[in-house]
C-alpha cells in the first residue's frame, strides 16, 4: 500500500517536472520563432512569424506576438511552418478484428494477425471504423510524407474514417468514426446502380424483380440485365444486406446506408466516388445530373479526366488527383492535369497516397511531385491549398484543420527552406503539438 | 441528345420569333461567333471544295456539305454558306459518307460487370453473372474507336455476345473475334490453335520470314447442328467522347450461330418457335384490344392502363425470370415465351443473320426464310456466286468478305469452292453485298490486312472481283445502312441524314488513302494529324 502511494508520487513528479516529454510538451506553451509560416488562411504567408502552441492547438499566430515567458522557445531560422496534409484518399486494406481474448495486452494483439480475414472489399458495404486494424500495417511512408490526417477507404463501398496518421495510437487513430459514402465505380450496370440505387431508394426495389432470363432456345427470354436494371448494386434496403448472417446488425447498417444516401442526396456531405476509367465519369455525370444538391469527390487519374475537363465544367465536382505530371494516353507527351484543372477553374485537390509507390519513394522531399507540378504551370497558392485547405473543406474539418490560425490544430510540418524547393527536408511533422515524425 | 435538341429548337425558334434584328447584327460581325445568340444556338459547319462522294446521288466535284445539329443541311455544289459557318476546307481532298461496319467486336464497350467480385446482391440470386445494361458499358474512351475512326468506320454493328456453344472463349457471353472467311467449323480458331501443330491433325506449314502458321485453305463443310443461342449485336456510333449520341439500336440482327437451323429438329423447333411468336403476338394485339375496349367504357385512365398492359404482354412473360427459368424444356418447343429481338424479327424491324456457306444452306436459308417470312441476311456465302440469281430473286442481301478463298472439296462434286469473282457476279445478279474484313476486331499484333482497320481494302477487293467501284462503295456504307434497317439515318450524304462525313485525302478504295478528319454527329471526332493513330508523313 505505502509502496504504491510512493510510486503514484515519483509518476506525479516526473509527469510535472521532467523535461520535453511528448506529454510536458503538449501542457508547456512552445513558440516557433522566426518562421515562415505558410497559413493558407486568410493571413497568407508570414514571414519571419511567431506561431505558439499549447495543449495542441494554435494559440496565436502572427509577426508581432508576445511570447509568454514560461514558453518553450524553438527557434526558427527561416524554417518553413505548413499546416499538416489531409489526405482525403487513402485507401486502407480492411480486415477483421481477429479474435483475440480480452486479457491479452494491446502491444501484443498483432501477434494474432494470422487469424484476421479480410472481407470482401468489393461487394458489400464496409465500414472502415468497424474494419480498422492498424496494427499490421506500415504508416511509415505516409507519416514522412508529412500527412497528418487522412479519410480512410476501401476498394469498394462504404463508409470512410478519418484518423490522425499517428500509428501508436493504435485504433485511437480514428477521430471520426462516421466518415463520408464511397463508392468504386465503373462503366457496368452493377456498379453504377450502387450510385443510381443509392441515390433513388425506390428505383432498386421497384425494378428488381424483372431480371434476366437464361440463354437456350430460340424463343429465350430477355437478354441478361434487360429489365432489371436493379439486379444487384446494393441498394439501401434492409433485403438487400440479407448476406450478413445476423439480421439486426444487417438492420443497422442498411439503416445507416440509407442515412448516408440521404444526407449526400441533399448536399449534407459530398459522396466520394472512384471512377476509375473515364467512360465510368461520363456515366456518373449522367446518373447524377438531376441531383443538383450533390457534391461529388470524383477520384480519377489524370489520364481520365483530361479530356472530360470541360464536361466537369459547372458540375458540383471536386477532383481527388493524384500529384505529378502525366503522360497523355498513347503518346509520350507529358501534362499537367491539376494546372488544366485550375485553368478551367474545376476545384481539386490532391491525394498523395492515392500513387503508393511514390508515396514510399519519397524519403524527405515528399512534395517533389506538386513542385512538378507549380514549376510547370500550377499556381503555387492552389497547389498548397489542395493539399492542406482544400481536403479539409471536402471532409468537414476546416473548422480545426487544414489552415494555420488560431483556435486550429497545430498539425505542423516544419521543413528546412519552401516546401515546394527541391532539397528542402521534411524535419519535423508535428500532429496535436507532438511530433510523430522527426528526419 | 433530344432534350438538348429541342432545348436548341426552342431556343432558335423564341429568337427568331422575338429578335428578328439581332440576326442582322449577327451577320455584320462574324468574327464574334460567341457573341452572337442566333449562330450560337444553331452553329453551321461547311465542309467545302472536296469531291463529293453522296453513294446514293452522283459524285459532285468541288461540292459543300453544311452540317446543323448532327445533321447534313445540305450537299450540293455552289452551296451559299451562311455567315459565321465553321468552314473545314476539303479541297483537293474527297468526301463520303462514314463507313459502315457489318461485323465488328470489342471495341466502344467494356467488358460485361459481375468479373469484380458480383457479390453485391442478395444470396437468391443465380450465381451467373448477368452483363448488366449495354448503355451503361459503352465505352466513348476506348482507343479501339480511334482505330475505327483511322479507318473510315463511323457506325459498327458491334456483336455484343458468343452465340452457340464451342464458339465461347472465356466467360459466357464475352464477345469473340469472328473471321468470316476462315470458319470451316464452329470452334474459333485461335492462335493457340493455328500453332498448335498437333492439335488438328494436320501440320501447319509456318512462313519462312515471319514464322506466322499459314492457314490452309480448307474445302467448306456445312456447319454441324448446334444449339440455338442468338448473338446479340447492337448498332453504336464512333462518337469518341460523347455518350448520348453512341446507341442507335440495340438490336441490330436476329443472328444465329452456323449449324442452329442446321439439322430437321432445329428446323422444327425454328418453324414452332416463330409460329409461337405470331400467335404471342396476335394474341397480345386482341388482349390490347380487348382492354381498349374495356378502357374505353371505364375511362381514359383505364384504358391507357390496359393499352400498356397489353403492349408488353407479350415480353412480360419472358420478362420475370422465374417463368423463363421454369420453362426452359418446354419453351424450346413451344415457344411460349418470347424474346424481344423474336418478336422485332416476326414483325420484320430486324432480319435474322446467320452464316451460309454452302449451296445448300444458302437454299436452305432462302427456301426457310420465304416459309416463315422474315427478313434474311447471310454472312460467309463463299459458294453464294453459284446461285446469285437465286438470292437476287429473293432479295437476300449477302455479307461477303472478297478476300475469302475456298477450295472445292474433294469427292463432293456439287462443292464448288470460292470464287474471286463473287463480287461481280453479286452486283450483275443484283445481290446486294455488304463487305467485312477477315476479323471482327481490331488488333494490331500478327500480319497486317486482316482486322478491322483494312476495311477500305476489302472493299477494294470486291473491285479487283469485278464489282464496280459504286458497288464496292456501296457495300461500305448504304448497303450494310439497309440491312441494319437505318438507310434513312446514315450511309450516304443527303440533305436530313446523320453528319458522318469522312475527309479523305484519295480516293476511298485506294489503298494509299488515309481518312484526314472523321466526322460523327457533325462533330469531329478525329483528325489524323492530331491523334496520331497512323504515322503522319509528308508525302510531297
Amino acid at each position: 500500500m505505502v509502496s504504491s502511494r510512493r510510486w503514484c508520487v515519483l509518476a506525479i513528479a516526473l509527469f510535472s517536472f521532467g523535461p520535453l516529454s511528448p506529454d510536458a510538451a503538449a501542457q508547456r506553451t512552445i513558440a516557433y520563432r522566426g518562421a515562415t509560416v505558410e497559413t493558407l488562411g486568410p493571413d497568407g504567408r508570414l514571414e519571419d512569424a511567431t506561431l505558439l502552441v499549447r495543449d495542441g492547438k494554435i494559440v496565436a499566430i502572427g509577426t508581432e506576438i508576445d511570447i509568454p515567458a514560461d514558453a518553450h522557445i524553438v527557434p526558427m531560422n527561416g524554417k518553413t511552418i505548413l499546416p499538416g496534409i489531409v489526405d482525403p484518399y487513402y485507401v486502407f486494406s480492411v480486415r477483421q478484428e481477429p479474435e483475440v481474448p480480452s486479457r491479452i495486452p494491446e502491444q501484443f494483439r498483432n501477434r494474432f494477425r494470422g487469424r484476421t480475414r479480410a472481407p470482401a472489399t468489393t461487394g458489400p458495404f464496409v465500414r472502415m471504423a468497424d474494419y480498422f486494424y492498424p496494427y499490421d500495417t506500415d504508416f511509415k511512408p505516409a507519416v514522412r510524407s508529412g500527412i497528418t490526417s487522412a479519410n480512410l477507404v476501401a476498394p469498394g463501398q462504404g463508409q470512410s474514417a478519418l484518423a490522425w496518421l499517428r500509428p501508436e495510437d493504435g485504433k485511437g487513430m480514428i477521430f471520426q468514426a462516421d466518415g463520408l459514402l464511397f463508392a468504386a465505380v465503373t462503366n457496368d450496370t452493377q456498379s453504377l446502380d450502387i450510385v443510381r440505387n443509392g441515390l433513388d431508394p425506390n428505383r432498386g426495389s421497384a425494378r428488381r424483380g424483372a431480371t434476366s432470363g437464361r440463354r437456350g432456345g430460340f424463343g429465350r427470354g430477355g437478354r441478361g440485365g434487360r429489365g432489371g436494371r436493379g439486379g444487384r448494386g446494393g441498394a439501401p434496403t434492409p433485403e438487400r444486406e440479407g448476406e450478413a448472417s445476423e439480421a439486426p446488425q444487417a438492420d443497422e447498417s442498411a439503416a445507416r446506408m440509407t442515412a448516408l444516401w440521404k444526407a449526400v442526396r441533399k448536399g449534407q456531405q459530398p459522396l466520394i466516388l472512384n471512377a476509375n476509367n473515364a467512360a465510368a465519369v461520363l456515366h456518373v455525370l449522367e446518373a447524377t445530373k438531376a441531383y443538383e444538391d450533390l457534391r461529388i469527390a470524383l477520384v480519377s487519374t489524370g489520364a481520365n479526366l483530361y479530356e472530360l475537363l470541360d464536361s466537369l465544367k459547372g458540375r458540383n465536382v471536386t477532383l481527388i488527383l493524384q500529384p505529378g505530371l502525366e503522360r497523355v494516353p498513347y503518346t509520350s507527351d507529358l501534362m499537367n492535369v491539376a494546372a488544366m484543372a485550375e485553368e478551367a477553374g474545376i476545384p481539386f485537390i490532391f491525394s498523395l497516397s492515392i500513387n503508393r509507390s511514390q508515396l514510399a519513394r519519397s524519403q524527405d522531399d515528399p512534395l517533389f511531385a506538386v513542385a512538378m507540378l507549380v514549376k510547370s504551370g500550377l499556381s503555387r497558392q492552389a497547389a498548397l491549398h489542395a493539399l492542406t485547405a482544400g481536403p479539409a473543406q471536402l471532409l468537414g474539418l476546416e473548422k480545426t484543420l487544414g489552415t494555420l490560425e488560431k483556435d486550429k490544430l497545430a498539425n505542423l510540418l516544419i521543413f528546412e527552406g519552401d516546401p515546394l524547393e527541391s532539397g528542402s527536408r521534411l524535419q519535423q511533422v508535428i500532429v496535436e503539438g507532438s511530433p510523430v515524425h522527426e528526419f | 441528345m433530344s432534350s438538348e435538341h429541342a432545348w436548341r429548337m426552342a431556343l432558335h425558334l423564341t429568337l427568331a420569333l422575338a429578335l428578328a434584328a439581332p440576326i442582322a447584327f449577327a451577320q455584320e460581325d462574324t468574327g464574334e461567333k460567341k457573341e452572337t445568340p442566333a449562330l450560337k444556338a444553331a452553329p453551321i459547319t461547311a465542309i467545302q471544295g472536296g469531291d463529293v462522294y453522296t453513294v446514293t446521288g452522283e459524285i459532285i466535284r468541288g461540292g459543300t456539305v453544311l452540317v446543323q445539329d448532327g445533321k447534313i443541311l445540305e450537299v450540293g455544289q455552289d452551296l451559299v454558306i451562311p455567315a459565321g459557318s465553321t468552314i473545314i476546307d476539303a479541297s483537293g481532298k474527297v468526301v463520303t459518307p462514314g463507313f459502315v461496319a457489318i461485323s465488328m467486336s470489342n471495341v466502344a464497350l467494356s467488358a460485361g460487370g459481375g468479373a469484380r467480385g458480383g457479390r453485391g446482391g442478395g444470396g437468391e440470386e443465380e450465381p451467373e453473372a448477368d452483363s448488366g445494361q449495354l448503355v451503361d458499358r459503352l465505352n466513348p474512351f476506348d482507343r479501339n474507336i480511334k482505330y475505327s475512326l483511322a479507318t473510315g468506320i463511323t457506325t459498327g454493328c458491334v456483336q455484343l455476345s458468343a452465340g452457340g456453344r464451342g464458339r465461347r472463349r472465356g466467360r459466357d457471353g464475352e464477345p469473340v473475334e469472328v473471321f468470316l472467311g476462315l470458319e470451316p467449323d464452329p470452334r474459333e480458331l485461335t492462335e493457340e490453335e493455328l500453332l498448335d501443330e498437333d492439335g488438328d491433325g494436320h501440320e501447319d506449314e509456318v512462313c519462312q520470314c515471319c514464322s506466322l502458321p499459314i492457314i490452309p485453305t480448307e474445302p467448306i463443310t456445312a456447319a454441324p447442328p448446334t444449339e440455338a443461342a442468338p448473338r446479340d449485336h447492337a448498332v453504336i456510333k464512333m462518337s469518341y467522347g460523347r455518350l448520348d449520341s453512341m446507341l442507335v439500336q440495340e438490336d441490330a440482327f436476329y443472328d444465329l450461330a452456323p449449324g442452329a437451323l442446321a439439322s430437321a429438329e432445329n428446323r422444327h423447333e425454328w418453324r414452332a418457335a416463330i409460329r409461337g411468336a405470331r400467335e404471342a403476338i396476335a394474341k397480345a394485339a386482341e388482349a390490347a384490344q380487348a382492354a381498349a375496349r374495356e378502357g374505353a367504357s371505364e375511362g381514359r385512365g383505364g384504358s391507357r392502363r390496359g393499352g400498356r398492359g397489353g403492349g408488353s404482354g407479350g415480353s412480360g412473360g419472358s420478362g420475370e425470370a422465374p417463368t423463363a427459368r421454369g420453362s426452359r424444356g418446354s419453351s424450346r418447343g413451344g415457344g411460349s415465351t418470347l424474346s424481344p429481338e423474336l418478336r422485332k424479327l416476326v414483325q420484320e424491324e430486324i432480319a435474322l443473320r446467320t452464316v451460309a456457306n454452302t449451296v445448300d444452306e444458302i437454299r436452305d436459308m432462302i427456301a426457310l426464310a420465304e416459309e416463315l417470312d422474315y427478313e434474311l441476311v447471310l454472312e460467309g456465302v463463299i459458294e453464294g456466286w453459284l446461285v446469285a440469281a437465286e438470292l437476287g430473286e429473293a432479295k437476300v442481301p449477302v455479307i461477303y468478305t472478297p478476300r475469302t478463298r475456298r477450295d472445292p472439296q474433294l469427292g463432293q462434286e456439287d462443292s464448288s469452292g470460292s470464287s474471286i469473282e463473287s463480287t461481280g457476279i453479286f452486283e450483275k445478279s443484283g445481290v446486294p453485298f455488304a463487305v467485312a474484313a477477315l476479323s471482327s476486331s481490331i488488333s494490331l499484333g500478327g500480319l497486317a490486312g486482316r482486322d478491322l482497320t483494312s476495311l477500305p481494302l476489302e472493299a477494294a477487293f470486291a473491285v479487283r472481283g469485278g464489282a464496280s467501284n459504286q458497288a464496292a462503295l456501296e457495300a461500305l456504307t448504304i448497303a450494310p445502312a439497309r440491312m441494319l434497317g437505318l438507310d434513312d439515318r446514315i450511309g450516304s450524304l443527303e440533305k436530313g441524314k446523320d453528319a458522318d462525313v469522312l475527309i479523305l485525302n484519295g480516293h476511298p478504295l485506294d489503298y494509299r488513302t488515309y481518312v484526314e478528319t472523321a466526322i460523327v454527329n457533325g462533330e469531329i471526332c478525329y483528325e489524323r494529324a492530331k491523334d496520331r493513330v497512323f504515322p503522319v508523313f509528308d508525302r510531297d
